[in-house]
């Protein structure tokens, strides 16, 4: 009554004013709760849904990067050393690239998968740059033309595809790794340890006896799920023609000395169909050292 | 009304309407903003804002907590993948991703197989005599024969042509000059030569 008998008093010059005054901040304050219903409507409810999986995976994350971490103090430096010695060397080490290729043509011939080939032209070394790389590197060019049968033909170019490849996570695609990597969050966030030893054994000694390393791994996952997942992602991978064309040949290499392969790149080729499964195939190839 | 008012209202008619709204217009005005100034002082934040940690975080905040959590998220994620795939080396690294760029001879080849395949030919119809890879350029050059379909040759070239334009990944492909010729020993038939550049994967 006090308020009213005060507002009685007050004259239409200051109480109009007023009114419209609280009109325009009360229609701004209607505003204000659209917008926000609007906004938990539209952004706080699904980033609120989010919430609970994102720290969930993260505490999965947090425990995989433990174990991971401690895993990465114990291993040893071996894998480096190969690969400045053998794949991506100092020197141009061409004894070592000419006989890779020599181990490659024989085996195939006696396949009967290669009934000739030309002289092996080894070219000048060119300084090859790449963004973001700061170490230099050369690229030796190397020229040759064989004739080949189908199988032949797709044998070698798996050769020159696996050259330099040293473990079984370089055969495998990014995404092929990161499913697997989700596959484990899922089923197992410890068994992240044995997923990295699997991921980083030897390409060759996998392509020789390949079932006691999927076993190792497979030991980690007790569902069945996983497996099968497991096999779907390496039956559909190059791991399985990998192992397929390693098993051949892996007596000759290990005899000659010549695992791992020497990085090779496939620059140009050419084919030339003579007849039925006799094939002409002239290819360039790059060899990488470092230096400049 | 008194005769004062009615008066009064004749005379001053805007004054008169301005004394008599005053008062319910205030009234009705105040009322509106102090509900609704509870209402977005109390009443809103009590069902729009979210508790996370002990905190309470309106809607726009929560968004920017969970977006800086997903970052969290992946650069964790990026540190495992480090960690179990470590880099041997940047240079050796660089030069498996440019492997894996290099076009597939392989892939290729299945890829005119399949297109003949789809585009009606027989075994021995469309012959595929050379292919040139260009990995630098992912240009890829091929040359082949339309045979042993008689008359019919032209048109399963062209055919053969609309089945490897419809590949995605072979872009910017040279039609052939479509021909049609008699030849002693292998009949009527239909050489052909046509470039494409190799699309580069997402």
């Amino acid at each position: 009554m006090n308020i009213l008998s005060r507002l009685r008093r007050l004259t239409p010059a200051i109480t109009l004013p007023l009114s419209v005054a609280m009109l325009v901040v009360s229609l701004f304050l209607v505003f204000m709760h659209t917008v926000t219903v609007r906004q938990m409507k539209e952004i706080g409810l699904p980033a609120a849904l989010q919430l609970p999986a994102v720290e969930k995976r993260m505490e999965v994350l947090r425990e995989q990067n433990d174990v991971a971490e401690l895993q990465a103090h114990l291993r040893g430096g071996t894998e480096e050393e190969m690969l400045h010695v053998y794949v991506l060397p100092d020197s141009e080490e061409l004894d070592r690239l000419l006989m890779t290729l020599d181990v490659l043509f024989s085996d195939l011939e006696n396949k009967k998968m290669l009934t000739a080939f030309s002289p092996v032209e080894i070219g000048e070394a060119t300084p090859v740059s790449f963004e973001g790389i700061a170490d230099p590197l050369r690229a030796v060019p190397v020229t040759f033309e064989v004739s080949v049968t189908e199988k032949g033909l797709s044998t070698m170019l798996l050769f020159f595809d696996l050259s330099g490849l040293m473990t079984i996570s370089d055969v495998l695609t990014p995404e092929e790794i990161q499913h697997l990597l989700n596959l484990t969050e899922e089923e197992n966030p410890a068994a992240i340890t044995a997923l990295e030893h699997f991921l980083s054994h030897d390409l060759l000694r996998y392509a020789e006896e390949p079932k006691p390393i999927d076993s190792q791994l497979l030991r980690s996952f007790p569902s069945g799920e996983f497996e099968q997942s497991f096999r779907s992602i390496l039956g559909t991978s190059r791991l399985q023609d990998a192992v397929q064309l390693l098993s051949g040949l892996r007596g000759t290499l290990r005899t000659h000395n010549l695992w791992p392969l020497r990085l090779l790149s496939l620059k140009d080729s050419a084919i030339h169909v003579d007849g039925p499964d006799k094939i002409r195939l002239k290819v360039k190839l790059e060899a990488y050292a470092r230096g400049k | 009304m008194t005769d004062t008012q009615t008066d009064l209202l004749a005379t001053q008619p805007g004054a008169t309407i301005a004394r008599r709204i005053s008062m319910p217009l205030i009234l009705f005005t105040g009322s509106l903003f102090a509900l609704l100034l509870l209402s977005w002082t109390l009443l809103l934040p009590q069902y729009t804002n979210f508790h996370v940690n002990g905190d309470l975080l309106s809607p726009r905040e929560i968004a920017i907590y969970e977006r800086d959590k997903q970052q969290e998220l992946t650069a964790m994620e990026e540190k495992r993948n480090r960690l179990v795939l470590p880099v041997l080396d940047a240079s050796y690294d660089r030069l498996k991703q440019e492997k894996r760029n290099v076009p597939s001879v392989s892939s290729i080849r299945e890829e005119l197989r399949q297109a003949a395949i789809k585009a009606g030919a027989g075994e021995g119809e469309i012959i595929v005599q050379s292919m040139t890879i260009d990995a630098m350029t992912r240009a890829v050059s091929v040359t082949g024969d339309v045979r042993n379909v008689g008359p019919r040759s032209m048109t399963l070239l062209a055919e053969y042509i609309t089945q490897l334009e419809s590949i995605p990944q072979f872009a910017d492909l040279t039609r052939p000059v479509f021909s049609r010729t008699d030849d002693e020993g292998i009949g009527i038939h239909s050489p052909f030569a046509f470039t494409f550049t190799l699309a580069v994967r997402e």
